[in-house]
């Protein structure tokens, strides 16, 4: 099979897949498409291995029961199902307000040297940075870099315009820019 | 590779993460819900969980073709690569639009007026900047932007988008709509620029569209739901929302929902603005049309409230207001 066959195939699978997520296995391969981008956000809002992972099961045993309220227009089933997530990690931050730790990969008494190790640093630097912007722009910012959203999808998320988020974005990122120079 | 796509690179893999113990304690959750249709009723399909090569290649391929699009966009100019990443209304709005093409030169900037459109619900324009001398990085997103319709009444800006390369910065601005057709004057600066040296003038047709003023509502026992002004256009739909929740803890507000017409659904969401009352909640889709006569039915499915001490609270609906447009 040829590059450009196997795209249109894949487009039009996960589009097909999009429509009938009633159907098992086309909310099995939903999940295996999704489940690496929702952890990643869920990382990236501040979530410890173990709780990220147990909200995952969480965002995708809702999905599952909520499968018929799904609509494939618009925002698409990115942004259905990360409204999902996002309601679950609010969720789980207020009733667990005092326990949730802010964890970006290894604390610095795990053994990392960031001084010897510059791409963690980075890493550690981009995180403070991002979370230090308004609540807003630090959500689409999660959305877009950890998730991979597009502007639409994000907007169903956060109940924007795609214009909207696309400017929050750009705002976020000249924030970023002067933060981090 | 400009900064903000250096910037943007490096966000992308600050993020990259995997779980150690890997994913599966979670496909295994989610693999036994998938099995057990018999549980659920209505369930279809009784096939289990394929995790297949065939996903796996789907995968692969979205992966190619992400590094084809990246690989593409410097060899497209800004206006394509713009409009290429834009959807909906806002694509119709590019897509129709006035081309103008008006260039000016001041100082060390060129701005050129590429395209205006106006419909019932917004007025579009798309500015690109451009460093003509000197050095130095484009102003970017800091382009202030005064718009006066025929009537000569300011016409507020709200939302925009832009995209940047090496050599210029192009912004996609939305305004309030206009009183009607004629000559609209734009004034333009850079921050810091002093005054707004750039000055366009264009005309534009009537607004096309339908607004009306709807005025009902809905009541269930989490709250009620007005409906307001509706503004119908082929880029997009508008409509104004006065919500009065049982639960008033939160400080701002998202409604969620869609409007149905002659058997479409349009979705809809909206959260209310910063320097808007809490319950006034604008709502907008992200596509238009141009048949708006007849039934409409505005199903408002949940608001979300959230602040700071309250959390998140979600009252559900379903709220229904059913109008008619002549």
């Amino acid at each position: 099979m040829d590059l450009a066959t196997a795209l249109e195939e894949g487009d039009r699978e996960r589009a097909c897949d999009d429509d009938r997520i009633e159907d098992a296995a086309a909310f099995g391969r939903a999940y295996e498409r999704h489940k690496l981008p929702v952890y990643r956000y869920l990382r990236a809002r501040g979530l410890i291995e173990d709780d990220a992972l147990d909200l995952t099961a969480v965002t995708f045993e809702r999905a599952f029961d909520r499968r018929r309220q799904f609509r494939p227009r618009d925002g698409g089933l990115g942004g259905w199902l990360f409204r999902i997530a996002r309601n679950a990690a609010i969720d789980q931050h207020r009733r667990r307000r005092t326990e949730v730790q802010a964890t970006r990969g290894a604390a610095p008494d795990e053994g990392i040297d960031l001084a010897a190790d510059p791409a963690e640093r980075d890493r550690r630097e981009l995180h403070d940075a991002v979370d230090a912007l308004p609540a807003d722009q630090r959500d689409a910012v999660w959305l877009r870099y950890a998730a991979g959203l597009t502007g639409r999808e994000i907007g169903q998320v956060l109940g924007k315009s795609e214009a909207a988020v696309q400017k929050q974005l750009q705002r976020a990122l000249v924030t970023l820019r002067e933060a981090l120079e | 590779m400009t900064d903000m796509a250096r910037l943007e690179e490096r966000l992308a893999g600050a993020f990259v993460v995997a779980p150690d113990a890997g994913f599966d304690a979670v496909d295994r959750r989610i693999a036994a819900l998938v099995a057990s249709p018999a549980a659920r009723p209505g369930w279809r399909s009784r096939r289990s969980l394929p995790f297949s090569r065939r996903v796996r290649l789907v995968l692969a391929v979205g992966v190619a073709l992400l590094a084809m699009a990246g690989a593409a966009v410097g060899a497209m100019n800004i206006v394509d690569h713009f409009t290429s990443s834009m959807g909906g209304g806002t694509r119709i709005a590019l897509d129709r639009g006035v081309v103008l093409d008006q260039r000016q030169v001041q100082g060390d900037y060129a701005v050129t007026l590429v395209r205006v459109y106006s419909d019932i619900s917004q007025v579009i324009l798309l500015v690109i900047v451009e460093r003509v001398a000197g050095s130095g990085p484009i102003p970017g997103e800091l382009l202030r932007v005064e718009l006066r319709d025929p009537s000569g009444a300011l016409l507020r800006p709200g939302v925009g988008s832009g995209d940047a390369n090496e050599r210029q910065y192009l912004e996609l601005i939305a305004f309030t709509p206009a009183s009607g057709a004629g000559e609209f004057t734009l004034r333009l600066g850079l921050e810091g620029n002093g005054p707004l040296p750039w000055t366009f003038r264009f005309s534009l047709p009537v607004p096309v569209g339908t607004v009306m003023t709807v005025d009902r509502s809905a009541t269930n026992e989490n709250g009620t739901v007005r409906l307001g002004e509706v503004r119908l256009s082929p880029t997009e739909i508008r409509a104004t929302l006065h919500i009065e929740p049982i639960d008033r803890r939160a400080t701002w507000w998202v409604a969620y929902g869609y409007f149905e017409h002659d058997g479409q659904r349009f979705d809809v969401a909206g959260r209310n603005p910063d320097d808007a009352a809490p319950f006034d909640v604008p709502i907008h889709g992200y596509e238009g049309t141009e048949s708006a006569s007849g039934s409409w039915t505005l199903v408002v499915n949940e608001l979300v409230g959230e602040g700071t001490d309250a959390g998140q609270i979600r009252p559900q609906g379903p709220w229904r207001i059913p109008f008619s447009v002549p």
